[in-house]
């Protein structure tokens, strides 16, 4: 009986050991693996450390240097991929209907340049609301206090303009329902309303873009009410911010494919709801149409890949329209500006004291 | 006999063991400005460009944390993006994966409503860290992106 035990212990031993053998020779070969991949990786590694862009090969074979960046910049390694292009913004002089030369997309062909525009890009040419062309042109500090809020196009405006300043709640899909009321954007708090995170800081210029999602939606005396009614209260917010109110851009009709609703007979009637607000309201109007339009109430044909989003190079003619249409700070308004800030730091200071 | 091989086997298997667990702090040493010029590539409907806003404003990472970062972002037409981040430390990593997630989350949200097909494209970002270096990738070849990926060690 104790004969039988120990047999079936010594099995029992001998099944475990060489259990444990095979699990050992496994993750020799797993880890063998590993190795030869980390071999060849370092290999590979040593061949694609570039310096301004040319592909050398590191002798010293480690991988602690720091990254050089690509396109030669002599910024420090910490800036150097921030820095790349920022303050490139295109100052060309721009027409309307006049495509720009060498655009990212395919080169403009169809727009008339040689006849005058034969399309009003405004309802009424002549309203005090349209923000004019405005000398000197202003750069990126002017937008140090300015809130940006709007749908996917303006959401692309702040990601390849090259604006470097400024806030940006911005959400794709947006539209004035959504605007209103619905929890549409991100901040490190997670998903909040505009309203919500316009009243985390204090803005004196305030820069809408919206409509393109409401081309069609519903009947436009309630585009009306409800867009009055969403900036009223914006303003309750921030009483002192200057409001822009941008033009909804014109679209390529025949490349849009999110709704025939989408067309530029909506954008045109959008547009002179939009402008019928601002004059009504004290708003001022940014007619981007100005320089984004073909010259047949139409977008520039090339100027989008999906007919709606412009290409790099327009976000940065839009850029500089803005920096060469706004409304100049007046002493007065500059005096009552500073006098609230000496205030609110006195609060604040007071605040911080208590 | 047996009893030193046991221990052998033993030793050998927590070697290995404690070598798989190192992964997350491998000294990888990344050109960021090649592998984001690579990981471009793998975008085929959209024209990306970089993005001269901070990124930390988008991304909502700790800006103090981070020694680098470069994002390229679409016009609009797409939910493509990449961006790749350099950590001053490596344990930051985490976190800023943590946000990139985030991020995509939200964006997948918003989309869902507005273009599924971009939202589908969310749904398959790539979001990695090797040493100090993380990397978010929104693209049209997943595959691809991967396999660069692979090759750069994350």
């Amino acid at each position: 009986m104790a004969k039988t035990k120990r047999k079936r212990k010594k099995r029992h031993d001998s099944m475990v050991l060489q259990l444990m053998i095979l699990v050992a020779i496994v993750l020799v070969v797993f880890e063998g693996r590993l190795v030869v991949t980390m071999i060849t990786h370092r290999s590979s590694m040593r061949q694609t450390v570039v310096t301004d862009g040319t592909t050398t090969t590191d002798s010293s074979g480690t991988l602690g240097e720091q990254p050089s960046a690509a396109d030669g910049d002599s910024t420090s390694p910490e800036t150097a991929f921030t820095s790349a292009s920022r303050g490139s913004t295109n100052h060309d002089s721009v027409l309307a209907g006049l495509p720009l030369a060498g655009n990212t997309g395919a080169a403009a062909t169809s727009a008339p340049q040689t006849e005058a525009p034969k399309h009003d890009t405004v309802s009424n040419p002549d309203s005090q609301a349209i923000v004019p062309k405005t000398d000197p042109a202003v750069d990126d500090s002017y937008f140090s206090d300015a809130v940006f809020i709007g749908d996917s196009r303006m959401q692309g405006f702040q990601n390849v303009s090259g604006i470097t300043q400024g806030t940006f709640f911005t959400s794709v899909g947006m539209s004035l329902p959504k605007m209103k009321s619905e929890a549409i954007i991100q901040t490190q708090d997670g998903m909040i309303t505009v309203a919500a995170a316009l009243s985390g800081g204090k803005y004196n210029k305030i820069y809408i873009m919206l409509g393109t999602n409401d081309l069609g939606e519903y009947d436009w005396d309630s585009f009306h009410d409800g867009f009055v009614a969403c900036t009223k209260r914006f303003q309750e917010i921030q009483p002192d911010a200057v409001f822009y109110i941008c033009s909804v851009i014109y679209v390529e009709e025949s490349k849009v494919q999110t709704g025939s609703y989408v067309n530029n007979a909506n954008v045109d009637k959008i547009n002179s709801i939009l402008l019928q607000v601002c004059e009504e309201q004290g708003y001022h109007y940014l007619d981007f149409n100005e320089i984004l339009s073909d010259g047949y109430g139409s977008l520039i044909a090339g100027a989008s890949s999906d007919g709606v989003h412009i290409y790099e190079n327009y976000c940065k003619q839009m850029l500089t329209y803005m920096k060469n249409h706004y409304i100049p700070v007046t002493n007065d308004d500059a005096d009552a500006s500073g006098e609230e800030t000496e205030s609110e730091t006195e609060t604040e200071t007071e605040g911080s004291e208590a | 006999m047996k009893k030193l091989t046991a221990i052998l086997c033993t030793t050998l298997m927590v070697v290995s063991l404690t070598a798989c667990g190192g992964g997350g702090n491998k000294e990888v040493k990344v050109d960021a400005g090649k592998l984001t010029t690579e990981l471009l590539a793998t975008v085929t409907t959209d024209t990306l460009a970089e993005m001269t806003v901070d990124p930390s404003t988008v991304y909502f990472y700790e800006a103090d944390d981070v020694a680098s970062a470069t994002a390229y972002a679409s016009s609009g037409a797409t939910a493509c993006e990449v961006a790749v981040i350099e950590s001053k430390e490596a344990s930051n990593t985490a976190n800023i994966e943590k946000q990139l997630q985030t991020r995509v989350d939200n964006q997948k949200e918003l989309y869902a409503s507005y273009n599924a097909a971009e939202a589908d494209k969310l749904g398959d970002a790539i979001i990695k860290s090797a040493g100090a270096y993380t990397v978010l990738c929104v693209c049209d070849d997943t595959d691809k992106a991967n396999e660069i990926l692979k090759g750069y060690g994350f």
